[in-house]
């Protein structure tokens, strides 16, 4: 049987967030030096952490940033498995 | 032997957010083009390289799908170039029989005029139910009504047929004198479909990590004499399938884990010296791993500020040291200038005398 065979339980979903640009208190080894912005490869990885709480990753952009609160707005689609 | 450092240049052009260059019909190609023959391994996406029945077969371009684009830059796959690729075709359900027949005739004549290994096709088991979506950002995305159709029909081709390239061919909404379909048609707006053919593609490189590129299958649009050269390559016929097969050809195959750094043959994200983006559109997965070297020096980031796009993600919102041109040709400028050694400084008719640090205390 195809391992598949369940997948018709995949879906695909649209969702938004709002993500920090700024290092914690406990990541400022991931920050630019001489700023509070993170990095922007540990940025990409704690987008991720953030989107696998809806779901598994598939494609995801920062569209837009928020200079006054700097926050990122992140657009993606996330595959989640409906029970 | 010491062998020389092959220069390595990423290319990228997000689909699906209006770029003024490559935001259309395989209009960023000459792109491409160009900048293959300044650098020794051009890396690069279907956006660029896919112009439906156009195409430019490079032998030192590799073309890789944009999620393992994404995983490549974060060090997590390497990629190992190849001779050639068996490939299998996935139509949807949803496609009705006369375009069905024109795709399989697409593929048979990709296999009798150009020689390419095109092994089977499979019917999904339902359709797969393709939606549109436009976001607040004006960026295309798209979701499937049944992701897991599309999932196993890929596994049959691969388990039943042992392909190593799987090319999607899914119907896609007619949206025939929609205000979005006029203005792409124009050269104008952002691509309407770009965002969900990402998708499809998105979910089976990330399931069975191997190359996959998806075609549209769409009616015809009635003959418009005003199509912008931009969008003219789609205007074509009745398939957008022969570019994907090409590419697929010969994609590189994605390599997991970082055994990569041990084997020569396997392109790794620490071998990349160049990156090209648009100067709008730094948001994006990739160049914001590659923005930091996995391995010693950084590479050259370059911003390309006239492919304009949707997106507002400058290089300094994230933090990311990037030289900022204006056109495509002065980016292939900069690569050739670092290449010979040459600090694009000095490349200026005002040269400044050299800069000394303070006295520390």
């Amino acid at each position: 049987m195809s391992f598949y065979a369940k997948a018709e339980l995949v879906r695909t979903k649209m969702i938004i967030l709002d993500v920090s640009l700024l290092a914690s208190p406990g990541k400022l080894r991931e920050a630019v030096v001489g700023s509070q912005l993170l990095r922007s490869d540990a940025l990409r990885s704690h987008i991720t952490t953030q989107l696998t709480q809806h779901g598994d990753p598939l494609r995801w952009a920062i569209t837009s940033i928020d200079q006054a609160n700097q926050t990122a707005r992140v657009e993606a689609v996330v595959t989640t498995i409906q029970e | 032997m010491i062998q020389p450092k092959l220069h390595t240049t990423v290319l990228i052009i997000p689909t699906g957010i209006g770029a003024t260059i490559g935001g259309y019909a395989g209009d960023a190609l000459p792109v491409a083009r160009t900048l293959a023959q300044i650098t020794d391994r051009l890396i690069t996406h279907p956006n660029v390289m896919n112009g439906a029945q156009m195409y430019w077969p490079m032998e030192n371009a590799y073309y890789v799908e944009g999620y393992g684009l994404d995983q490549f830059a974060a060090g997590n796959w390497g990629l190992r170039p190849v001779h050639q690729n068996p490939i299998g075709l996935v139509i949807d359900q949803g496609v009705e029989d006369e375009l069905r027949w024109r795709h399989l005739q697409a593929a048979d004549a990709a296999r009798a005029t150009l020689g390419l290994d095109v092994k089977a096709h499979v019917v999904t088991d339902m359709p797969l139910g393709v939606a549109l979506k436009t976001t607040d950002s004006g960026a295309s995305w798209g979701t499937l009504q049944n992701p897991g159709s599309l999932l196993r029909a890929a596994e049959r081709l691969i388990n039943e047929v042992g392909i190593r390239a799987i090319a999607v061919v899914a119907r896609f909404p007619d949206d025939e004198g929609s205000a979005e379909l006029e203005a792409y048609r124009q050269g104008q707006g952002v691509d309407p479909l770009a965002g969900a053919e990402a998708v499809i593609s998105h979910l089976v490189v990330r399931t069975f990590k191997i190359p996959c590129a998806h075609a549209p299958a769409l009616l015809p649009l009635p003959l418009d004499p005003t199509i912008s050269p931009r969008s003219a390559a789609e205007e074509l016929g009745h398939t957008f399938l022969p570019c994907v097969l090409a590419g697929l050809s010969r994609a590189p195959q994605f390599v997991e884990g970082h055994s990569s750094r041990a084997d020569s043959t396997v392109i790794g994200a620490h071998e990349v010296d160049a990156v090209i983006v648009p100067a709008t559109a730094f948001g994006g997965s990739a160049v914001m791993s590659l923005a930091y070297a996995h391995n010693g020096s950084s590479p050259q980031i370059i911003a390309v500020g006239e492919n304009r796009t949707t997106m507002a993600v400058s290089a300094a919102d994230l933090g990311i040291r990037a030289i900022a041109l204006n056109t495509y040709l002065e980016a292939a400028g900069a690569i050739a200038a670092y290449r010979a050694g040459v600090a694009p400084s000095v490349l200026q008719p005002s040269i400044r005398s050299i800069p000394a640090l303070g006295i520390r205390n």
